[in-house]
């Protein structure tokens, strides 16, 4: 494992630790909500460096390739074989998009609900709103 | 050898569609009633008639055996997502559909009918369908969180202060969970290369011993699964959800609740079969899980909070199930998970009605309901009888099973569990019962309007549904003891 993914794995425990800790110990809604979001982001950081290969070519972004592009497309580049044994594992990007794109609507119903019980409570302290409760 | 057929999709991508539709349609009530019930109609009709087999959205199956899976190399990795449909699936998705429809049609039947209420409604159906049918691990997480999202949706809809909160600390765990399920399909991608959970179910059996990394793997794919089903230590987060919906949407998140828990059980026995310590960590919560739940039940003194606890303990039975880890053990908790839904929704379905025609379901409150609805009270009792495992009713069968299972797996001490949960069970709502129906001095007035046909229909289809199960139960559970056999599990 290169230096560069030791430390990336590093920054993913952190905001996963981080996100956590907001998330279970801080009582502003606000922060439990940002909490939520560091860890959806670690996670997120954890598969992107799985697919980093070092040294490797990223398929993304060389303007040669495109979506449509089939083996032969690049054949006068590489052969296929050896392309794909020396790009970067491109399905955790795809992964990370769609997660992005979960943690966004989740995020905006999470910020939704917290305006509610703002409006409702007239205050951020979750140990206020959830107050009485068993 | 399979059939790939095209029908097997569009039991996910249908209800996704239709809820876009009716989301636009909002405010146009006489649309969004009839296009939810033509689709209704079709949502039962597609499991029906779709023949078993497996959908390829893209790409190969891979039927080559696997000598070497460390590398991540990109002609190594199956691209495509894949559903799967077989007996499992094929009843859990009737029964899913029949039961979806029961609550639209409650829902209609109440004029609440709105736009995006049915969109979440057909929102919630598409993901459950999808985490039954994917045989992708990631389109099971995507999903799963789609699910979540709904879910909570649906609860916020009720519109109370307590359901606001509900719906945030579901959504909040929903966070922790959802990042533990991606993480260890991250640690799972990083160490084999594979996202299609039958490949990693041969990659990590050819591969021997689970590495470390798939050990963390495994943990943090079953903290997901006990949230998802609402499982301890997360039965309080699920009971809450149900307490605080509407109770004719209870008893459709019971029953996706109970199904996700069978799909994510199901996953979690493919995928790490050759893994001892899961079956007695599966075993431990759902132990757990039933006691709590039970006890819980036993104390609540308000008929949605008690059905719910009462729901939570029910699905602990099936994750005891799971936790035998025989296919006859697996077998019998899938089966008692179709009984269990069932009984749940004709209960929910009671507490709706109850709810309507009393404006309370306190239980100190209400009383002398046998002389307003008999037929209720009398459909409540045999619910009450069918949910304990009482004969000839459905759940009697599977519990039966159950404790067979037990004694044959050689804890024969879990056994005594099952007959202790149904008693506990029996217990909790016969005192609700009494409450109801039969004991003197109503402090409520009825609600003489509110007649619930629709409601005492549902409620009397189902409990002879329950009765046709407990008369004839190898016509469901001989599928699904095949199915279990078949994966080797």
């Amino acid at each position: 494992m290169e230096p560069f993914q030791v430390g990336s794995f590093l920054t993913a425990g952190v905001l996963i630790v981080t996100g956590l800790w907001a998330l279970l110990m801080m009582d502003n809604i606000l922060k439990k909500i940002i909490g939520a979001n560091l860890i959806g982001d670690g996670v997120n950081l954890v598969l992107i460096t799985i697919g980093y290969r070092p040294g490797g070519f990223i398929p993304e972004v060389m303007h040669h390739f495109h979506a449509t592009a089939t083996p032969s497309s690049y054949s006068h580049l590489l052969e296929f074989g050896e392309f794909a044994s020396n790009a970067s594992y491109s399905l955790p990007f795809a992964l990370v998009l769609t997660n992005i794109v979960i943690g966004a609507s989740t995020l905006s119903v999470m910020l939704a609900l917290a305006v509610v019980l703002y409006n409702k409570y007239h205050t951020l302290s979750v140990h206020k709103m959830f107050e009485g409760e068993d | 050898m399979l059939n790939n057929s095209t029908l097997i999709p569009l039991m996910v991508v249908l209800p996704l569609i239709m809820a876009i539709l009716v989301n636009f349609l909002h405010q146009k009530d006489k649309s969004v009633k009839f296009i939810s019930i033509v689709s209704l109609i079709v949502f039962v009709f597609i499991p029906v008639v779709t023949l078993y087999g497996v959908h390829l959205f893209s790409g190969h199956l891979r039927t080559g055996s696997f000598p070497e899976v460390s590398k991540i190399l990109i002609p190594e990795v199956y691209m495509g997502i894949v559903y799967s449909y077989g007996a499992v699936q094929k009843i859990l998705m009737v029964v899913l559909t029949i039961l979806t429809g029961f609550s639209v049609l409650a829902v209609i039947n109440k004029k609440m009918i709105s736009g995006v209420y049915m969109a979440m409604i057909f929102i919630s159906l598409a993901a459950s369908s999808a985490i039954i049918l994917a045989d992708d691990i990631f389109n099971f997480f995507v999903f799963t969180e789609i699910l979540v999202v709904a879910q909570a949706a649906l609860v916020i809809a009720v519109q109370e202060a307590k359901s606001f909160k509900a719906a945030f600390k579901y959504m909040i765990f929903g966070t922790i969970s959802g990042a533990s399920i991606l993480l260890g399909i991250a640690l799972l991608l990083g160490s084999y290369g594979l996202l299609n959970i039958t490949d990693l179910s041969h990659a990590i059996q050819a591969g021997g011993a689970l590495t470390p990394i798939g050990l963390v793997a495994v943990a943090l794919l079953t903290l997901g699964w006990l949230y998802e089903s609402g499982l301890f230590p997360f039965h309080i987060i699920k009971s809450n959800i149900y307490e605080n919906a509407r109770p004719e949407i209870s008893a459709l998140l019971q029953v996706q609740s109970k199904f996700v828990l069978v799909a994510m059980a199901l996953i979690l026995f493919r995928v790490f079969s050759g893994y001892a310590l899961l079956k007695s960590v599966i075993l431990g919560f759902a132990i757990f899980t039933v006691v709590i739940g039970s006890v819980m039940a036993l104390q609540q003194v308000e008929l949605r909070k008690l059905l719910s606890f009462v729901a939570v303990s029910q699905a602990g039975l099936v994750a005891v199930g799971f936790g035998l880890g025989t296919p006859f053990g697996i077998a019998a908790g899938i089966f008692h998970a179709i009984n269990d839904v069932l009984s749940m929704a004709i209960l929910f379905f009671i507490a709706s009605f109850v709810y309507d025609k009393f404006k309370t379901t306190k239980l100190d409150e209400l009383g002398e309901g046998l002389q307003v609805v008999p037929l209720v009270g009398f459909v409540m009792l045999l619910a009450t009888l069918a949910i304990s495992g009482v004969p000839p009713f459905n759940s009697y069968q599977s519990e039966w099973r159950l404790i067979q299972a037990s004694a044959q797996a050689g804890v024969p001490e879990l056994g005594i569990l099952v007959i202790l949960l149904s008693v506990a069970t029996f217990v909790a709502i016969i005192k609700a019962f009494y409450m109801i129906f039969m004991k003197p001095g109503s402090k409520v007035e009825v609600n003489k309007e509110v007649r619930g046909n629709l409601t005492k229909a549902i409620i009397v289809i189902l409990i002879l549904a329950c009765l046709l199960i407990g008369l004839f139960p190898n016509m469901v559970y001989d599928p699904i003891y095949n199915f279990v056999v078949s994966l080797g599990v």
